[in-house]
């Protein structure tokens, strides 16, 4: 019953860079259950976006996927060829991009953006699919008059709202959204958050939520990735993670959030800065900024072993 | 320890220069014109004198054959690549000379100053440089410096335009700004902190104009409005026009010269192909994507490419 | 339309500065003005003509002021003043007969060229890796290094003149006279073809060039991402997503690179003896007919500015964030 509709097995991306390559998803694996939020997080430049993509395999140059599996309704997202590809992009999985300034082309028309998917996809007229671009943006809570704007025309909220209708234009089994909320203000983000978590509930698409700001995920999602530089660093169940957080990145993380509950307590800042991926530390990647890190630490890198059902961590210590 | 930072930055051109085919194939010809220009006058004859028989075609003792007065045609090619090439280099340099001190100017001042100096920028942009060049030279004395005056006159502000943009880019960023909050004096900050950022532009900017600066040149020659007693690509172009060795069938009066012009106009622009990449970093991108592709024997796709080599 | 007035208005501004130009140049020449000006047709031109070549500058005692003023009184009513080498025709009638063919050549070569050369770029670009891709951009960056002028006479060479495939020279049959017929249009096509293709010939590299380029930095934008992320055809995300965008610093270009293709073609219809401005031009240049070059400077200057308005007016219907300015 709850097997998954997406297994993400293994999965390196490096981005080609001189006569080099700099790897900036490594040997990630990830599984997503049909209507599951499953929320991923780390730091900026830890390669959520990377991630992202590929799964869509729409990563302009230089990236080029190095390994692994994407396993989606019993076929291997990387070995399909152009045609299956096309079928499965929009209809299958849709994505969220990160800037909605960008991700609108400025020089065409909100309603042609929605209903040219719409009409690549299915058998419809030209007047059924701007009906029905006309109900996602009302569903996203914009008026429909903005059928006819161009993406410099709407302010960040609406645009990101309307990518976000764009998304679930045929009502696909799994929305990636990467950071939709970035770039918002407070209550907007807010709004959209409340607007994105009504329209899973109803419509039961499964959610890949990327932030990089966990007390988002940590109110909504089921389960929770932690990513740091391109590795995997701790999965468990939302619930799970919050009482028990086992990786000392993830328990960092988690007291660097500032707590409404709390707002005397100054929330901690992790020390350091991330690795470059360019040049990335031996053994663990989080040592040099681990204050419990042990001699293994420096010279092996940590497998990710289940600590507790679901719980999955790549840490020494823990094990 | 300055001298030493230069020729570090010396080798990095180079070394930029080598890796990249196109650039040095471009290098090369360049090298070998250069080579001409400087050596070649002292192996061939006076381009001047009348040698032979008027428009011979190529043979044994005139390899290029003679013009319509008799002079060597080989002579006059080498003899002009010297003063062509001095021409399209020094007017390139000065044009780019120009081009910074009004664009960095402008750039760096905003405001009303930016405002005077780019109308005035935008004005030389649209006029017709030819046009206006043929007025200008026919007014003043013919001769290499009345050329050179009016190639910089028609060239300098493509280079302002672009430059002032860099400058306006630069400025914004935070070790700029930091200079001038500072109180550091403007010219300290443009040559310390502005232009280093922007010598390779610079210098690609010194290619295209010196590409601009021949081609001009030789169309202002051929038009007659150089000085048709000295030896250019140009004049030799407008003596074969002039001398009508066209419907004489004479080919090898101007097919010569035109070929050296589209090699050395060839050969920079190639030496420039890499720096095309400095204003457009995705093109960079793609390069090294696809070498590294090609390397593995693949072609590019259009969706993320799978190369299985993690595992 | 607060974007077309605004250009406009620098249009009109680039337009004096090209007539102060041409106003203040015979003054700043070495010497008097007028002395030097007259030393060189003395003995060579009637004393009418002297006459009116100094009404057409304006070389009077009159204070400076007044004689700019009375400068662009007559060009504001069209007076360009009198040629010396067509003497007595006044050189906005000579200009009028060669403006036409100019336009003809020059404007069918440009739009030809961008066409075919922006077209080329698209496929370039969508076809990575290709022979188009590779070998192609050398080759026509090569063609373009040759001066237009030189390819026209090779191209003059060989097609006209050991082929015999078309005319040696001139707008059409000498024995023609000018009418709407099948016989002077087809005419009027063949002296055409080959200045015309020479001049695409020479500029297609640059277009194609640079739409690839742009191309290239369009395709790696999110918006073209996620038009492949929907699925769509390729040839759609190819041209509606990724061309029309890439075209836009395309026909910004297309507006600058107009003066220069421009002085390009006046020197191939040298080499045709085609009887454009360029023709005049070198009629100018010898006689010194000072008059008829400025005239022909200041009529090519107002053709591009035009020109200019009406690519600024393309530009706004391609792209809508124009159309917002000063909104
Ligand atoms: N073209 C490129 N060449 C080399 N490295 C790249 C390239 N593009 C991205 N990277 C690297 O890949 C890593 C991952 O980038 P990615 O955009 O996926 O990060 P992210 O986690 O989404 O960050 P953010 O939170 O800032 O969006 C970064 O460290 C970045 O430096
Ligand atoms: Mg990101």
């Amino acid at each position: 019953m709850n097997e998954p509709v997406l297994k993400i097995e293994n999965l390196s991306v490096d981005y080609v860079s001189g006569e080099t390559l700099v790897r900036a998803v490594d040997r990630v694996s990830l599984d997503v259950k049909p209507g599951e939020i499953v929320g991923l997080a780390g730091e900026s430049g830890c390669g959520k976006t990377t991630l992202a993509k590929a799964i869509l395999r729409i990563l302009p140059p230089p990236a080029i996927i190095t390994g692994g599996k994407i396993e989606y309704g019993g076929k291997d997202i990387l070995e399909i060829n152009e045609g299956e590809l096309r079928n499965l992009r929009w209809q299958k999985i849709s994505i969220v991009f990160q800037s909605a300034m960008n991700a609108l082309n400025p020089v065409i028309r909100v309603g042609e953006q929605i209903t040219d998917v719409i009409l690549a996809h299915k058998s419809v007229s030209p007047d059924e699919a701007y009906d029905r671009a006309r109900q996602l943006l009302e569903m996203v809570g914009i008026h429909p008059i903005h059928i006819n704007s161009y993406s410099h025309q709407l302010s960040g909220g609406m645009r990101q709202r309307v990518c976000i209708a764009l998304a679930l234009a045929l009502e696909p089994e799994i929305v990636i959204m990467d950071e939709p909320t970035t770039a918002l203000d407070v209550i907007v983000e807010r709004e959209i958050l409340n607007q994105i978590k009504d329209l899973q509930a109803r419509l039961g698409f499964s959610v890949i939520y990327i932030t990089h700001d966990l007390a988002h995920l940590l109110q909504f999602s089921h389960r929770l990735a932690i990513l740091y530089a391109a590795h995997i660093a701790e999965i468990a169940p939302t619930q799970e993670l919050r009482e028990n957080p086992l990786h000392p990145y993830t328990q960092k993380l988690m007291r660097a959030m500032p707590s409404l509950a709390q707002s005397e307590v100054k929330p901690e800042t992790i020390p350091g800065t991330p690795p470059s991926l360019a040049n990335p530390p031996p053994g663990c990647r989080f040592h040099p900024r681990c204050d419990r890190a042990i001699e293994i630490c420096r010279r092996e890198k940590p497998p990710l072993v289940e600590k507790a059902t679901n719980h999955l961590v790549a840490c020494h210590l823990v094990s | 320890m300055k001298a030493n930072s230069q020729e570090t930055t010396a080798s990095v051109w180079v070394e930029a220069i080598r890796k990249d085919r196109k650039a040095t194939a471009g290098a090369i010809i360049i090298g070998i014109f250069l080579l001409i220009a400087i050596a070649g006058p002292f192996f061939v004859g006076d381009p001047h004198e009348p040698v032979g028989i008027p428009l011979q075609p190529p043979s044994r003792s005139h390899l290029l054959g003679t013009t319509g007065q008799g002079q060597d045609v080989l002579a006059q090619v080498v003899v002009g690549t010297r003063m062509s090439l001095a021409i399209g280099f020094c007017v390139g340099i000065i044009v780019v000379m120009v081009g910074a001190l009004i664009g960095i100017t402008a750039g760096f001042f905003g405001g009303w100053v930016d405002s005077v100096l780019s109308l005035l920028i935008n004005v030389f942009l649209v006029i017709p440089g030819l046009p206006l060049a043929i007025v200008i030279a026919a007014y003043l004395p013919s001769g290499p410096l009345t050329l050179g005056l009016v190639l910089v006159i028609t060239g300098w502000a493509w280079n302002a335009r672009v430059l002032r943009a860099q400058t306006l880019s630069v400025r914004r960023r935070d070790f700029v700004a930091a200079a001038v909050v500072t109180g550091e004096s403007t010219l300290r900050i443009v040559s310390r902190e502005i232009l280093p950022t922007m010598t390779s532009l610079i210098v690609a900017q010194i290619i295209g104009s010196t590409v601009y600066a021949i081609g001009a040149q030789v169309g202002l020659e051929f038009l007659g409005l150089g000085d048709v007693a000295t030896v250019t690509w140009g004049t030799n172009l407008y003596w074969a026009q002039n001398d009508s060795a066209l419907l004489m069938g004479a080919w090898w009066t101007f097919v010569p010269t035109g070929l050296c012009i589209a090699l050395v106009g060839f050969g920079l622009t190639m030496l420039n192909s890499g720096f095309d990449e400095i204003t457009n970093p995705h093109l960079r991108l793609e390069r090294v994507w696809r070498a590294f592709l090609g390397g593995l024997g693949r072609l590019p796709e259009p969706s993320t490419p799978v190369v299985r080599i993690a595992e | 339309m607060r974007y077309i007035l605004r250009r406009l208005g620098f249009y009109l501004v680039a337009a004096w500065a090209a007539v102060t130009l041409n106003f203040f140049l015979p003054r700043l020449m070495p010497g008097d003005p007028a002395t030097a000006l007259f030393a060189r047709f003395r003995g060579q031109l009637s004393p009418e003509a002297m006459e009116a070549l100094r009404e057409t500058f304006g070389l009077t005692e009159a204070p400076l002021v007044k004689q700019y003023l009375t400068y662009l009184g007559h060009i504001l009513r069209g007076d360009m003043g009198i040629s010396v080498a067509y003497f007595p025709s006044e050189v906005s009638g000579v200009i009028a007969t060669g403006l036409l063919w100019t336009i003809l050549i020059a404007g069918t070569a440009v739009v030809v060229s961008f066409a075919i050369g922006t077209t080329l770029g698209i496929i370039a670009a969508s076809r990575r890796g290709s022979w188009l891709d590779n070998v192609m951009p050398s080759v026509l960056i090569f063609v373009g290094s040759f001066p237009y002028f030189w390819l026209a006479m090779v191209v003059l060479f060989i097609m006209g003149f050991t082929l015999r495939w078309f005319p040696l020279g001139h707008a059409y049959s000498d024995n023609l006279t000018p009418s709407l017929s099948l016989e002077f249009i087809s005419s009027v096509l063949t002296h055409a073809f080959l200045p015309v293709a020479t001049v695409v010939v020479a500029t297609l590299g640059g277009w194609l060039l640079s739409m690839r380029n742009n191309m290239v930095s369009v395709l790696g934008s999110d918006y073209v991402n996620l038009a492949k992320a929907k699925g769509l055809k390729p040839a759609r995300v190819i041209m509606r997503y990724a061309a029309r965008n890439a075209l836009l610093p395309s026909v910004t270009g297309f507006g600058m690179a107009l003066g220069y293709i421009l002085g390009g073609s006046l020197l191939t219809e040298i080499v045709f003896s085609y009887p454009g401005q360029g023709y005049l031009l070198v009629q100018a240049v010898r006689n010194q007919d000072y008059p008829l070059m400025q005239g022909i400077f200041l009529m090519i200057t107002l053709a591009v500015l035009g020109a200019n308005l009406i690519i600024d007016v393309v530009y706004l219907w391609l792209d809508p964030r124009t159309r917002e300015i000063g909104r």
